[in-house]
């Protein structure tokens, strides 16, 4: 559609001409129009585009000036219409149409004419629609009701449009919009009759099937008796709110609220669904609202403010307005004003009966406990991991009570407390859900008699569940909370409060058995801000009766006193921190936990929170500076808390044993609570003992029979298994996680599980089985908002396409990871992603570039102040220098990083530095060293049971064995890692071990097996598309059909070689290659050339300080002197190799040497 | 952060009166917490429940501004600086929501409800905007009133206000564009636009 700017004017203006044509001559106007052909097509189509568009867009934003748009015909007094109505007067002019009074000369009565606007009927389905609720309402006859009695078509002239009426009831009387505009609120005693008559009317109607849709003040009349004065409501205009009704296509779109009342409209109304029965009793309570108080719940500068407001917030509470209202008025109220249809009143007439009714006895607080006065603030609870921190009250008046005893092997009743709606309609108030929610589950916990479940996994299930929080769940849902947290009774409720210290506080509470669905107990108290401590230490003390736990006692009190925090900002921002930290957002976090501690500076809890906060972003320092702030303003905590906070210390730090020893405690002394179990298992992953791990759970599994449907036992296995490189475990426990973590509707522990089983998966060799894993963890994590999560498994979606060789993918994947870090601000994502990126340009051969993503990642880790993190990375720069050649270099990198790794008694890094410094130490031909290392790496590989890096380990002593000239020795280690590596099913690894093998049997004089052993290398290495194994199993292979004497094979395999090599930078690598080709072009007869190499060779290999080379170089320049017939050269070369060789070591070449001589 | 409600209004009446400066500091205030606001749906959001980037905006301004002292004519600018932001806001999420979706399919469903927020209609709403797009660079004016209109909510008099053209004028635009970019989505996607007006489900 090529239009320039000028013509586009044109058409614009052609356009709006044709538009001021009748409809029926636009399309001629067009033609005969003087203008190009192209403009006037163009016009053309943008006239058929505009009448078929019809509300595309959405209607134009409401405006004044809608309603008198209608061009309804105004009727005048003396009009007849249909033959039968004579108008005697106007009345009002409705939004609908218009209103007249008139004479049914038929039946000689007066009633009431209404008009319908044309412009609404004329729309297509509506003038059915209109005539179905015209018959639906002529059925029902209620004294409640306006009658309507006919439908009429009244064709006043040829040509001109009909008028389409009704005839109805006529009504004497004002209406109730005006009644509360004369006379302003009512009492409860002028205001109940008339609405029990509306709810009376609307149930009539509901049960006929007709839904009002408009119901108002404006729509109800309100006609005295002409004998008592006593009121009769009337409710007209019913379902002939038609043009804001959804049915007719004119819905909420982006920016209006189409003319009607929008002002009572229910929120789905506001949203363009149909309004349902529910809809009118939204709009009921709307009424019954205005009534009651004088003004209406949503007040805002215009309708659609107004309505809009109805979508977000929840309605002012008319108690506010009228503090001394009957609480059952409100109840029935904000119940009608449910934001969710189904959480309203079933019908009418239940409102009705809801508020005439007998009232509900409340429960008032009669002893205003004398409290601490100056503290303003709440008992505030850290859960730290999944702690439950119980914190015991002090009541003064309850000292010396019996308390009820808890039989120690049974487990005990548990509850918890699962949050509590915010009904105030102050988003300012929102931070008081947690924080009654915490003090709460403290009161619960004091004297040990219940479980509680912490603040933290309620949360968690919120989002599993997607659950906001609600005043009172339905069975179903209730049934769904107890499978996910295995628990046995749930507390949830809602609360009102004010934004000032002084204002009214008011929180109902209900107790539900999570088992049959029923409601126990409900209690409320009322209080205010200032008080708000005192109150829910009243609501705690009717819950442990209720559930038996007895009263709290006075001892324990102090050391809750000594946990709270003085500034109620202090509160505030701690209770809000707390909510954001237990749905993902840290960053929100950490700054409203920083501001609770400025507030409070000896806040431990808020130091807790922060810690963790720091955590998650991996800021470690600031974490580890946060976690000891906590612990040592916490000594008068009660001895649980304490330990806690310690344990979570030590393990900040990396003191697992310390940390292991504290969870080892807590298990003991709290035999119940699953979670302890958990921590022990987990701090001993973390430090790399993994069989203990796997014992704990065992140990877990038999102490707590009813948890077998607990996927989180199942996921720690998985975990554990993974620790000690046993995947085929690793797999099946995390699937087993899996199932239960879905039948627990636990989705957060599904997606974990499947996380470690696609890493388990992907070692085992299954890239597809691990994809789709890995994707759905990540769908579950977008979905739940854990970006760290879809992190984590972006992170394995890149593993696999490298394992796939990918690594455009690999790249690409990884780059999102890293994109989705820097976006939560996760400092350890970004390093890890980094890493990863570094990695595959490793792969790529880009050696350079892979440095600098590594020292990328190391500057984070460094400026996070995470040392380990820093070693690991270092690691991988010391591995390109090895690369490089750089064999110095690399070594005192690893040597400082195996140094860290010991400082953090993180043994898998340890052992894994080690055996780098085993590969390098050998490169540099100190045997002695590099065999201790790696026997020193073997060791604790085996200890901790890396199986996959005992292989590594083997491997190298073998290579040792070799060099040293043990042969047989040195077969059978490599034929042990064989071994290893095929039972753990690693492909990858096996290449390695095949060539190893192959070397050896060249050297054994046995080259044909060397030839299979190398040709199973080749097979291992098909997907590999890296450079360096592809490279050496081709050498290797010239190397055995050189040793047939295959030479031309040879040559043909040498040359296979030397294409990986054109990519690869590998140091190492290129020498062995470069060695290869010298000895097939030697045997080739070139010897002049095959000097050169040889001598190329031995310097490359001097110069960089590779030992074995270099001897092997100089072997092979002497054995080419010998072959070419000059002893007199190839002498003194050799004997003065075999004394060298000898010196550090290297058996097998001085011993070929030597033979060579002879 | 650091701004309050009060900077917000002042900022608005310097914009209402078309001082220098003004909008610059204003948008990554508004953008900031359009983003947040929108992540916080996207995360929240189930795939039934619809929801108007409107409400959006208006609740942004809610939070924004002082209410007691800003007038109409602040509000429409407010929302001329938040229409273009928002629009931009749905595109990114809209285009994030297609990437993760493997293949486009077509979903037969009305173009206007374009605006609303499911999985679904993000085919729908890069494909408006990518009209939009084209229409600008026809008549960036045209473009600039459907912006206010629709993502913005305007009201054909605050659009005027925004834009300081007659509403008659706006009126006039709103309508061609309209139907230009009607017919731009109907050739795209063929003839389940027609079905529109005639009362296909709650529309």
């Amino acid at each position: 559609m090529e239009v320039t700017a000028e013509k586009w004017t044109r058409v614009k203006a052609l356009f709006d001409l044709a538009l001021q044509q009748e409809p029926s001559a636009r399309s001629s106007f067009l033609d005969s129009a003087v203008a190009e052909q192209d403009v006037r097509a163009l016009a053309k189509k943008l006239l058929r585009a505009h009448h078929q568009a019809g509300n595309f867009l959405g209607c134009p934003a409401y405006s004044p000036q809608l309603t008198s748009q209608a061009d309804t015909k105004t009727l005048n007094q003396g009009h007849i219409l249909a033959r039968r109505f004579l108008i005697t007067r106007f009345i009002e002019k409705g939004g609908a149409g218009e209103v007249y009074e008139a004479t049914d000369l038929e039946l000689q009565q007066q009633v009431a004419i209404k008009t319908i606007r044309p412009d609404i009927l004329a729309q297509p389905k509506a003038q059915e629609r209109f005539k179905r609720e015209v018959s639906l309402a002529k059925q029902v006859t209620h004294p409640n009701i306006c009658r309507i009695f006919d439908l009429f078509r009244h064709q006043d002239s040829p040509g001109e449009a009909d008028v389409i009426f009704i005839s109805m009831e006529l009504l004497r009387g004002e209406t109730l919009a005006n009644k509360l505009r004369r006379s302003g609120r009512m009492s409860r005693t002028e205001a109940l009759p008339i609405i029990i008559q509306m709810a009376s009317a609307l149930e009539a109607a509901h049960k006929v099937g007709v839904v009002h849709r408009d119901f108002k003040p404006g729509n109800v009349v309100l006609v005295p008796n002409e004998d008592t004065g006593e009121l009769r409501a009337v409710v007209t205009d019913f379902g002939m709110a038609i043009q804001s009704g959804a049915d007719l296509s004119v819905s909420l779109t982006p920016a209006s609220v189409v003319a009607g009342t929008p002002a009572y409209m229910s929120p789905e109304q506001v949203e363009g669904q149909d309004a349902t029965a529910a809809s009118d009793i939204y709009s009921l309570g709307l009424v019954i609202y205005q009534m009651v108080t004088g003004s209406r719940p949503f007040e805002a500068e215009s309708p659609i403010s107004m309505a809009l407001k109805r979508l977000k917030e929840t309605p002012a509470p008319p108690s506010r307005l009228v503090p001394d209202l009957d609480r059952p008025w409100e109840r029935v109220i904000l119940k009608c004003l449910e934001r969710r249809p189904e959480s309203r009143f079933g019908a009418a007439n239940e409102v009705a009966k809801a508020l005439s009714g007998e009232a509900i006895p409340g429960r008032r607080s009669s002893t205003p406990i004398k409290l601490l006065a100056t503290l303003l603030t709440l008992l505030l609870m850290a859960t730290i991991g999944t702690f439950v921190l119980r914190l015991h009250l002090w009541r003064p008046k309850t000292t010396g009570v019996e308390q009820p005893t808890v039989n120690p092997m049974r487990p005990r009743r548990s509850v918890v407390v699962f949050g509590l709606k915010n009904l105030s309609g102050e988003t300012n108030a929102q931070w008081l859900s947690t924080a009654i929610s915490e003090m709460l589950t403290s009161e619960l916990a004091a004297g040990e008699i219940l479980r509680t479940i912490p603040g933290e996994s309620a949360a968690r299930t919120k989002i599993d569940l997607a659950i906001p929080d609600s005043d009172s769940f339905a069975p179903d849902s209730l049934k769904k909370i107890a499978r996910n947290l295995s628990v046995d009774f749930v507390v949830v409720g809602s609360y009102l409060a004010g934004a000032t210290p002084n204002s009214r506080v008011r929180v109902d509470l209900h107790l539900q058995d999570a088992t049959t669905g029923e409601t126990i107990a409900t209690e409320i108290e009322t209080g205010t801000s200032g008080d708000i401590f005192a109150l829910v230490a009243r609501l705690g003390a009717h819950l442990r009766e209720r559930l038996g736990a007895g009263e709290v006692s006075s001892a324990q009190g102090s050391e809750v006193l000594a946990s709270l925090p003085s500034d109620p900002e202090a509160a505030q921002f701690y209770s809000e921190g707390l909510s954001k930290l237990r749905f993902f957002d840290d960053l929100r976090a950490r700054d409203l936990l920083e501001q609770a501690v400025v507030a409070e500076p000896k806040f431990a809890l808020a130091h807790s929170g922060l810690a963790t906060a720091w955590s998650d972003l991996g800021y470690d320092s600031k974490a580890k500076q946060e976690a000891k702030n906590a612990l040592d303003l916490s000594p008068r905590f009660s001895k649980e808390t304490r330990l806690s906070i310690e344990a979570r210390y030590h393990e900040m730090v990396g003191e697992w044993q310390k940390a292991i020893g504290i969870y080892q405690q807590l298990s003991t002394d709290h035999p119940d609570v699953l979670e302890y179990g958990l921590r022990l298992a987990d701090a001993q992953m973390s430090s790399g003992r993994g069989k203990e791990a796997l014992q704990t759970i065992a140990t877990l599994r038999r102490g707590f029979p009813q948890s077998a449907g607990d996927g989180r036992l199942d996921l720690a296995e998985s975990e554990a298994a993974r620790a000690i490189s046993d995947f085929h475990r690793e797999q099946m426990a995390a699937a087993e996680a899996a199932k239960k973590g879905d039948l627990q509707g636990a989705r957060l522990l599904v997606a974990k599980a499947r996380l470690s089983e696609g890493w388990a998966w992907y070692r085992l060799g299954d890239p597809t089985q691990a994809a789709s894993a890995a994707q759905e963890a990540k769908s579950i994590y977008t979905s739940t908002g854990d970006f760290r999560g879809v992190a984590r498994a972006l992170n394995n979606l890149g593993a696999l396409a490298l394992e796939k060789s990918d690594y455009a993918a690999a790249k690409r994947t990884y780059e999102e990871f890293l994109a989705v870090s820097r976006d939560t601000g996760d400092q350890q994502g970004q390093a890890m992603a980094s890493i990863n990126i570094g990695i595959v340009l490793e792969l790529q051969g880009e050696l350079a570039a892979a440095k600098k993503m590594y020292q990328k990642a190391s500057a984070i880790w460094r400026g996070v102040g995470d040392k380990e993190g820093a070693a690991t990375v270092s690691m991988n720069i010391a591995a390109i220098l090895a690369k490089e050649g750089e064999l110095d270099s690399a070594l005192r990198v690893f040597e400082d990083a195996v140094n860290a790794y010991r400082q953090f008694d993180n043994k898998q890094g340890i052992s894994e530095g080690l055996d780098w410094i085993g590969d390098v130490l050998y490169d540099k031909g100190e045997l002695d060293e590099a065999q201790e290392r790696y026997s020193e790496a073997l060791g604790m590989f085996r200890e901790i049971g890396l199986r996959s890096d005992e292989a590594y380990a083997i491997f190298g002593i073998g290579n040792i064995l070799f060099a040293r000239g043990d042969l047989p020795g040195a077969r059978g280690k490599h034929e042990e890692a064989l071994a290893l590596r095929k039972g753990l099913g690693e492909e990858g690894a096996l290449a390695e071990s095949y060539i190893a093998l192959a070397r050896t049997l060249i050297e054994q004089g046995d080259p044909g097996q060397a030839e299979a052993a190398a040709r199973e290398a080749m097979k291992a290495l098909q997907s590999e598309k890296g450079a360096d194994k592809n490279a050496i199993a081709y050498s290797i292979l010239a190397r055995s059909l050189l040793a047939e004497g295959k030479v031309e094979e040879a040559q043909k395999a040498a040359a296979q070689a030397d294409t990986f090599l054109a990519k690869e930078q590998n140091c190492g690598v290129r020498l062995f290659v470069g060695l290869t080709d010298a000895r097939v072009v030697a045997a080739s007869g070139m010897t002049v050339k095959a000097r050169r190499q040889l001598v190329s060779a031995m310097d490359s290999a001097k110069n960089h300080g590779f030992v074995g080379y270099e001897f092997e170089a100089r072997l092979a320049l002497g054995q080419l002197e010998m072959e070419n017939g000059q002893p007199m050269v190839a002498r003194p070369l050799l004997e003065r190799l075999e004394k060298d060789a000898s010196k550090k070591g290297f058996g097998l070449i001085a011993r070929k040497a030597a033979t060579t001589i002879r | 952060m650091g701004y309050s409600p009060n900077e917000v209004t002042l900022l608005l009446k310097q914009l209402t009166k078309g001082e220098e400066g003004a909008v610059e500091k204003l948008i990554p205030l508004v953008y900031d917490e359009l983003r947040r606001l929108a992540a916080g749906y996207m995360r929240r959001e189930r795939p039934d429940h619809t929801l108007q980037p409107t409400a959006l905006v208006h609740e942004a301004y809610l939070k924004l501004v002082e209410q007691r002292n800003s007038d109409w004519q602040s509000r429409a600018h407010f929302f001329g600086v938040a229409a273009q932001l928002m629009r931009r806001i749905l595109i990114d999420h809209a285009r994030a929501h297609l990437r993760s979706k493997r293949g486009g399919r077509e979903s037969k469903v009305s173009i206007e409800e374009a605006c609303l927020f499911s999985e679904d209609r993000s085919g729908e709403l890069l494909a408006l905007d990518e009209a939009l797009v084209t229409l600008e660079k026809l008549d960036p004016r045209q473009s600039r009133i459907v912006e206010l209109r629709f993502y913005g909510g305007l009201s054909v008099d605050e659009a005027s206000e925004v834009l300081n053209i007659s509403p008659r004028t706006v009126e006039r635009e709103w309508t061609i564009a309209k139907a230009w970019l009607y017919m731009q989505l109907k050739e795209g996607y063929g003839s389940n636009c027609g079905k529109m007006d005639e009362g296909q489900g709650t529309v």
